[in-house]
This record gives structure tokens, sequence and C-alpha cells, in this order.
């Protein structure tokens, strides 16, 4: 609140005088509108956003506590002072249930009494306000619109990604394709210091060495063929907010020099450009591939992996971490049912399993997008498998891979898994044991073994992909 | 003579509301004159004028809310705790309402050292004190008539007493009292009762001196 007078304050009283004489109380610190009956008065609520409501409680025909009511169930941010010209204990703890802040009584002995309840009220009301805008930030922190997951790894890299986001340390995210590198990195910005600062991401594989320079540098006007007006860099557009390079290992060497330059010094230039340009921003950097193999291989200048390694996050693969597919699913089909416009759509067991026991190689990505098809090609309430994208859907191999129950004894259980697991290394190997073998780390002897113990033909799955 | 006490619940009824009403039309205005004097003060912290017109006006609320309040007490019937010495305070101030008490009488009330709490019904024990009272006046003469009253909290049962110079007629007229108050009254929703079983009136005579003691038990 700016000042005093942008406090509004009504008053509801049948006597003009007292109106009169309140408003000269209290008018010169605050903005007050006075009400001569509660008609007056709802009016004037419907109108203004008043603070404070000074409400006589006896007015010829009419009770106060009436509008007590309508305020505390129409306006509950409004405090309401009750007055009274005759008080009863029975009034006054009427009013104060109904959620008056104060009670007054006439003749009011010290009129100064009403400056001093309205300063209290604006201290609580400004308190309650700040205590909200504060347990907001606190749950705020890291909070993030997407869905992430809840299994124990994700929560892990949550907690890390809380400790390191306030710093202004660089951070190297590392993860497969479709991961959420991206929302990492976004969030790490969202619960830092510069989080009203911009953030601006940058796909560095998709672009020309040329066209990354340019757009992370900006140019001048005719540095190169097209350059037809002066154009600002990333660099300088994230000045003290944050640029997120993602696939960091697509550059080339001699841009990862230049990159080097700018996080050693701050500074840089322009495509085209005699002058240097300091810069204030974060390096929050992606790759989906080992940088370590990259600089081993000479494909990443090491000296630029040292600068960037000061924190990583290494986000796990969907795979391995199934809890979270059933938690994405629901999340990504309430997004596209929402989107779509289409009812309330539930995922059947059947339709789960075979995502829980999907590969996802494209990850959370891939998940998302397939969820999208399904919502859209969904034609009851129930997601069954047919709606799901023919690429997820199990072939026949798949379709003889049980669901683990959860309620089996462990020695069933344990069965089941290994059935199950045995089903989709053959469907993925096409029924071929070396290379089953080779995937899984168990000999060739006894996958053979296991497949006659659970009587599973293995020749079903080397004709299916013939 | 002693009132009907449910009549006089009646009539104290009627009163309140009236009262009340009568309190709350008057707050109004009292409000403003309290209210813009307050205004003014802060404008001319010298002017002794406006201190005696808040003086005043708080005084009339006091009277006010002082009276409401007595008859808010009175109204029980049922027995409740209370400090005798306050009540005492409270009836003479009460009784000052009435301009016959206020033009023949000079009504002294004695401090009382301590505070005393009794357990009994507010509407009995006033109008039993209230009809000694009457009693005391009652006796016709053209002179002022100086009632000392005083609340004994150093005896046990605590006791309410009331003394004044004899006048011809005057001891009669309390044992008239005394001897009702044996009489069973009817109460609605409690059915008969006698004062004598909470009050005991006694006569002392000294010289020209009378003194009623009315005992709580």
């Amino acid at each position: 609140m700016k000042s005093k007078k942008d406090v509004r304050i009504l008053i509801v009283d049948d006597s003009v005088e007292t109106l009169d004489m309140l408003k000269t109380q209290l008018g010169e610190d605050y903005t007050v509108l006075t009400a001569k009956n509660l008609a007056e008065g709802r009016l004037l609520l419907d109108k203004i956003r008043f603070h404070i409501a000074i409400i006589d409680m006896i007015l010829p025909g009419e009770h106060g506590i009436d509008l007590i009511e309508h305020i505390k169930q129409q306006y509950p941010f409004v405090a309401v002072i009750a007055i009274s010209g005759q008080a009863t204990i029975e009034d006054a703890v009427t009013a104060m249930k109904l959620g008056a802040s104060e009670f007054l009584v006439k003749p009011i002995r010290k009129l100064d009494l009403i400056n001093i309840m309205v300063e209290k009220i604006l201290r609580t009301q400004w308190l309650i306000e700040e205590n909200r805008r504060l347990t907001e930030l606190v749950q705020r922190d890291l909070e993030t619109d997407m869905i992430i997951g809840n299994s124990p790894a994700i929560q892990g890299i949550l907690q890390r990604v809380k400790r390191v986001a306030r710093l202004e340390t660089l951070v190297l995210i590392i993860g497969e394709t479709g991961v959420g590198k991206g929302v990492f990195a976004e969030m790490i910005h969202c619960n830092s210091l510069r989080k009203h600062q911009k953030f601006v991401s940058v796909n560095c594989g998709s672009l020309t060495e040329t066209l990354l320079e340019s757009l992370l540098f900006g140019h001048r006007r005719g540095a190169f063929t097209g350059a037809y007006r002066d154009k600002i860099g990333y660099f300088q557009e994230a000045n003290g907010g944050t640029l997120f390079l993602d696939e960091i290992t697509e550059t080339s060497l001699s841009f990862q020099v230049k990159l080097l330059k700018v996080l050693e010094t701050g500074v840089f230039r322009q495509v085209g450009s005699d002058n240097d340009i300091q810069t204030d921003v974060r390096i929050i950097a992606a790759s989906n591939k080992d940088i370590k193999e990259q600089v081993k291989l000479g494909l990443f200048r090491d000296d630029l992996y040292y600068r960037l390694n000061v924190i990583n996050l290494i986000i796990p693969p969907l795979r391995d971490r199934k809890d979270d597919i059933k938690l994405l699913t629901n999340s990504f089909v309430k997004e596209f049912c929402t989107k779509y416009k289409k009812d309330e759509l539930t995922v059947s067991p059947a339709v789960m399993s075979i995502l829980m026991s999907y590969s996802w190689k494209g990850n959370v990505r891939e998940l998302r997008n397939a969820i999208e098809h399904t919502v859209i090609l969904a034609e009851h309430s129930i997601i069954q498998p047919e709606d799901l994208p023919d690429s997820i859907m199990p072939d026949k191999g798949h379709e003889m891979i049980p669901p683990v129950s959860t309620v089996l004894p462990w020695q069933q259980s344990k069965e089941e898994f290994e059935r199950a697991y045995l089903m989709t290394l053959l469907n993925q190997s096409a029924g071929n044991f070396t290379k089953a073998a080779r995937i899984s780390g168990i000999p060739r002897e006894n996958l053979y073994r296991k497949c006659n113990q659970f009587n599973i033909d293995y020749n079903v799955f080397r004709t299916l992909k013939e | 003579m002693i009132q009907n006490p449910d009549q006089y619940r009646n009539e104290l009824t009627s009163f309140r509301v009236i009262l009340e009403g009568l309190i709350h039309n008057l707050n109004t205005p009292l409000n403003l004159v309290m209210g813009y004097v307050q205004q003014k003060q802060k404008q001319d912290p010298e002017c002794e004028i406006l201190g005696r017109i808040y003086d005043a006006a708080l005084k009339i609320d006091d009277i006010l809310q002082r009276s409401y309040n007595n008859v808010i007490h009175r109204i029980v019937l049922r027995k409740t705790d209370f400090d005798l010495v306050q009540w005492l305070d409270d009836e003479i101030f009460f009784m000052s309402n009435d301009l016959n008490y206020k033009h023949h009488s000079r009504i002294v009330l004695e401090p009382a050292s301590q505070t005393t709490m009794v357990n009994t019904s507010a509407l009995l024990l006033a109008l039993t004190f209230e009809s000694l009272i009457s009693c005391f006046m009652g006796i016709e003469t053209d002179d002022l008539i100086e009632l000392k009253i005083r609340c004994a909290t150093n005896q046990q049962p605590t006791c309410l007493e009331i003394e004044c110079r004899n006048r011809k007629g005057l001891e009669p007229a309390i044992q008239k009292i005394a001897d009702k108050m044996s009489q069973p009254i009817q109460i609605i929703g409690i059915g008969d009762i006698k004062l004598s079983e909470l009050y005991h009136l006694s006569i002392v005579k000294t010289n020209s001196v009378i003194k009623a003691n009315l005992r709580i038990l």
C-alpha cells in the first residue's frame, strides 16, 4: 500500500451527524465513504474495494449484523468494526462470531480509539497479506508447473537443484534426450536470485556455427549477407538473467573457444563489431552425451568442460525411474484433456501396464507425445490399449507379458518378474540369445534354462521379427 | 410493604425495554457531543469549557449505564454471587433516581472496609431493602430524614444496617415488615417462599436512634 490515503473505509450509520464526525476523525488519514443505510452500504461495497467497514448495529428497520454477514460472505478481506449505541454482550458476541474485528460502544469515550483500531486492523491485514505472500513464496520453492516425478532419483535431483539454484555457479545438466533438461534449467533460474530477469534457452545442436554465433553474440548491420540491421544476441538479451545452452557438445571447437572467453571474462563482441560488451549472465549448459567421452575424443574442449562442470546434474532416463511413469501419465492426460476440451479420461490398468513396460527411449518427451496422441484418439472415458500410438503398442511378444502383480507372494512375484523380463528381453533381441545375453549380462546357457523353466517359446520372438 | 416479586419483575422488564431504547436514542447525540468535543479539544487543548462539557457528557453516560446495569442485575430472581458492598453502592445510586427520596432524605453511605461476597437473589434483596428504606421514609415529617447506611462486613452473617433518629411509629412499621417477611409469598415457577428464610431483620433501639439490621443468611 502506497499511503494511508489508499486505505478505503466505509462507515454505515443512520445518523448523518455521526457519519460526519467519524469522517472528520478518519478522513484526514484515510479515504472515507459513508452510507446512511445497509442498501447504500451494499452498493458502495459492490463498486469499491474497501479495507475496513465501520457498521452501526442498530439502524431503522434493519440490523447491522445483516451487513456484517454479507461482507464476510462476499468480501471476506474487508475488516469490520461494529458500533452500537446500546450494546449487549450478546450483540458483541454475535458480531465477533460473524467476523467483526472490533466492537465499539457509543458514546465513544476516546475517539482516537477508533484510529488505533483502524491502525491495528491495517497492521493485521498487512501481516496476513505478508504471511500469505511468504507462504506462497515458500510453497513456490522449487515449484514448477511441470510435473517431473516423485521417484527417489528425481527427489534427490530436486534437492540438489534447491541447493544450487541460489548460487551464481555454472551448472551442467547431463541426460538423454527428452528427460527434461530444459525444465530443470528453468527451475534453477526460477528459484535463483535472477528469477525476475530473463531466462533464454538456445538449442546449440540445431544451429550452424555462424548462426549460433550471431544469435548468441548478436551482429552489426552488414556483418554478413542478410545482416540488414543491428541485432542484439542472447547474451545481451539474457543480461542479468540466465542463458541455457542445450546440446552444448554439438558446438564446434572454434565456437567453444569464443564461449570460454565469455565465461572467463564476461565480455563478448557482436559479429562485425570491434567493441567489447560486458554481460552478466548465468550459464546453464546441457548435453545428452557423455562429455568426458567427447573430451577424450577431442570433440569438446577440456578447458570449457572444466569451466562448465562446476556443478552437474545427471537426470536419469525415464526407464530407470518407472515410478514416475504413472504420475507423468496421469498429469499429461489431465493436461491434454484440458487442452483439447475433452471430458476427464482415466487410464486403464492394461494401458498403464504397457506404458510401464515400454522402454521410453525418447524419455518424458516421448511419453508426453504418446499421451497427447492417445488423448486425441480416445473415444471412451477410459483409455484402452488400442488408443495408444502404434509405436509403443506391444507386438505379440509384448502382449504375452503378464503384468506384475503386487499382491502375490514374494516367490511368485519374483518368478512373474523374471518371466516378464525374459519376454521383454527376447522381444528386444528378436529371440537372439547372443544379443539377449549381451543386453542382460546373463549367460546364454542361463537364459535357455530360464526359458525352459518358464515354458517360454523363444522361437515366437524370432518369428515375430521376420 | 414488600412488593410482590413477580409483579416487580414484570414492571422491571417493561422498564428495561424502555430504558434500552432511551439509552440507545440518547447515545447517538451523546456520542456526537463527546466526539465533537474531543475533536475540538485537539484544535484547542487549552479550552477549559470543552473539558467540562466532556465531563458532563461522561456523567450522563455513567448515569445511563449504571441505571441500566442495575435494572439488569436486579431482574435476576435466582441466587447469584455478588459483592454486597458494590451492590449497596449501586442500590443507593439507583434510588437516587427516585426524586421522592432525593428531596426528603439525605443518605449517608458509610464506606465498607472490604468486599463481601454473598449468595442471594438480587431481586429479593432489593425488594426487602427498598421496603425497609420506604418504611424509614414513609413516616411523615417535614424534616429532612437522614439515613446512615452501612454494610457490616465484619459480622457473620453479613449485615446491612440502616440507621436514623427515632421517629414516632417507626419501630412498629419495621416490625410489620419483619412480620410480613415471615409470611409465605408465591413466586411463579418457584412456589411459596418466606423472605425470613433468606434474610433476618432485627431492630436495635438506643436512646433516640433506631437501627434496622438486615442479615443475609
